[in-house]
């Protein structure tokens, strides 16, 4: 354990001194700006239309309350799918009371995927939970009106993919750095002749990355979404991610002599690993070759977490998936630092 | 006692051979010189008693213990001194020395003395990167002393030092030689050789065309004159003698007998004339 402490406390102090800290303080800021900005292209136009059915008005009231524009409230379901078939953006929201128990009809147009309707769902039961001040779960109903519909706003969007990509992108990329220094340095000569072996050199760059990554992965949710998620799943899930591109990027990284050389390969993997954006995007488009690209499920997961959408079992799912690929990562960056960067020549 | 024994390296695996049947044993305690000019092999050798370079073809053994066997433990047994400073430029001298020294499992020397030992006390807490070359190369070498180990691979660690410094580090390889370590030195500085150096191999074009203490090889090579100085008739006169011939053996007794001789030096060959003899090129 020495050794490999004594590894990390080295790394840190060479990112540290590498003005790795001002960087990503940087690139922090840009993202939360990034994140910022996109909702409020699109504040100016609710989306949401709602027409309360029941006698007492009691979602009205609520909702004029809360300060919800008086013009997204309607006096009709015909009025309600009136305005969904002109716009495909908006969702259509209906409550009323049959025999003494409450239904809320989601009208919608196109399709979603089940967890988007979960989000909705859960978001509506929140709501009729702070009206009524009880626990009581009223009758859901979806009703689509037309194919392709994407109910999310961007900035829900981004969130998810914004965090998948720069939590694996910090430890990816700059693992390689790091190797690449040492290669220009000539330092990892001078550990190659020390007792410390592989284990540790693997470990300190690997774990010091994924910690590094989870804290910015941590600040960025906090500053663009606050606190309310489940922030175990979040920072195992982001965790085991950055472990497994780090390693990954170790292993790719150890093939080059010049970060000139490593770079072309490098930002072509990348290219492929944000594949599955495209399905995350439009999730009509999930074949079967980008569902096997790690990053898909990572994605799709943190969505899950971000919204608390709750799939069953799609978290541990996830981290299976992510286990293996993390296990198979290790062995292949074993292997590479072994036979590239422990020895010379032939 | 390390014994290398029909050492052959092939760097491309196309025949060509950059170190070609090179055997020789080290002593415990002794101090091995590996002479030869750039290129000739040194530093492969020294890279594959090291492990760094992976052993094709031959034996290696430490204590009768083939380095393929000896595993991870060994390096804590040895001190690298590299020629090129292959430091953490970020790092300061101290950093370079406290972290290297957290990667053994034997008990380390002192950052701050050995620091303080290399001239470099006043440096202590300046990255590395903005030393100068002889700065890097004392670091470097501080590096190498940090397990205190058993066996030393030092490649031309007085290579661009001022002389001051350099015979500071010159008494250090001594003192670790005294103290029972086993030191193979590589140079292509033939006084460096000569002053620390038990035995010496030279080495050219991947192999070794002479070993033997420096002494023994001047005087095996080595045409064994004198050069007298003395005066005669108020005038200082000098006069070389080849030892091997009755005249000129006579005619110094005779100088030594009637004149007043003022010095008297032998005229050895140095090693650099003996490499050049052998191998009909220099050591740089």
């Amino acid at each position: 354990m020495k050794k490999f402490f004594t590894l990390l406390m080295q790394e840190l102090k060479i990112i540290y001194r590498n003005h790795f800290v001002w960087f990503t303080l940087f690139l922090l800021a840009a993202m939360v700006i990034v994140v910022w900005l996109l909702p409020s292209e699109i504040e100016h136009k609710n989306s949401n239309f709602f027409y309360d059915a029941t006698q007492s008005k009691m979602l009205e009231s609520r909702l004029v309350s809360a300060g919800f524009p008086q013009e997204n409230i309607v006096g009709s379901i015909e009025e309600i799918e009136e305005i969904i078939k002109d716009d495909r953006s908006n969702v259509g929201i209906m409550l009323e009371i049959i025999d003494g128990e409450a239904k809320f009809t989601v009208v919608y147009n196109g399709k979603l995927l089940p967890q988007e309707e979960k989000m909705i769902i859960a978001g509506l039961q929140r709501m009729y939970d702070e009206i009524t001040g009880s626990e009581i779960v009223p009758v859901f109903e979806m009703e689509t009106i037309r194919p392709e519909f994407k109910p999310l706003t961007i900035s829900e969007i981004s969130i998810p993919f914004v965090l998948t990509y720069e939590t694996i992108v910090l430890g990816y990329l700059f693992v390689a750095v790091m190797v690449f220094l040492e290669k220009q340095e000539g330092s990892i000569r001078v550990y190659r002749v020390s007792p410390s072996g592989i284990l540790n050199y693997i470990l300190a760059k690997s774990i010091l990355w994924m910690v590094l990554s989870v804290i910015y992965s941590a600040l960025l949710v906090i500053l663009t979404y606050g606190f309310n998620v489940n922030w175990a799943q979040l920072l195992l899930l982001l965790g085991i991610s950055s472990l497994f591109m780090t390693l990954f990027g170790l292993f790719v990284s150890t093939f080059f002599n010049s970060i000139s050389e490593w770079l072309f390969v490098a930002i072509g993997i990348l290219i492929l690993f944000s594949f599955p954006q495209i399905s995350y995007l439009s999730p009509s488009f999930s074949p079967r070759w980008i569902t096997l690209i790690p990053t898909y499920p990572i994605i799709f997961t943190v969505k899950d977490i971000i919204f608390d959408i709750g799939r069953e079992g799609a978290f541990l799912k996830t981290m299976g998936i992510l286990s293996i690929y993390t296990v198979v990562a290790f062995v292949l960056a074993y292997i590479a630092v072994n036979r590239k960067l422990m020895r010379e020549g032939r | 006692m390390i014994e290398v024994k029909h050492l052959f390296h092939d760097y491309a695996g196309k025949g060509e051979y950059a170190v070609k049947d090179v055997s020789f044993a080290i002593p415990k305690g002794e101090i091995f010189g590996f002479l030869g000019p750039s290129g000739a092999g040194k530093s492969t050798v020294q890279n594959i008693m090291t492990g760094l370079l992976a052993l094709q073809k031959g034996e290696i053994n430490y204590e009768g213990v083939s380095i393929k066997k000896v595993g991870r433990k060994f390096f804590n047994n040895i001190g690298v001194s590299f020629e090129h400073a292959n430091l953490y430029t970020k790092l300061t001298g101290y950093e370079n020395l406290k972290y290297y020294a957290g990667l053994f499992d034997v008990p380390t020397e002192d950052p701050k003395k050995l620091l303080e030992m290399v001239a470099l006390a006043d440096s202590i807490h300046k990255r590395a990167g903005s030393y100068s070359k002889g700065m890097k190369q004392r670091l470097v070498f501080a590096r190498a002393l940090i397990n205190n180990p058993k066996i030393y691979f030092l490649d031309e660690p007085l290579s661009g030092l001022d002389p001051s410094t350099g015979s500071i580090l010159k008494e250090i390889i001594k003192s670790k030689k005294q103290a029972g370590a086993t030191i193979f030195l590589t140079t292509h500085n033939m006084f460096v050789a000569d002053e620390l150096c038990d035995t010496v191999a030279f080495i050219n074009e991947g192999k070794i065309v002479a070993m033997d203490s420096p002494r023994n090889l001047k005087l095996q090579y080595g045409e064994r004159s004198v050069k007298v100085e003395y005066k005669e008739n108020g005038k200082v006169k000098s006069d070389i003698f080849f030892l091997d011939r009755d005249e000129d053996r006579q005619a110094f007794k005779k100088i030594v007998d009637t004149k007043e001789v003022q010095t008297i030096h032998t005229q050895e060959a140095t090693l650099e004339q003996i490499f050049i003899k052998l191998t009909g090129r220099g050591l740089q």
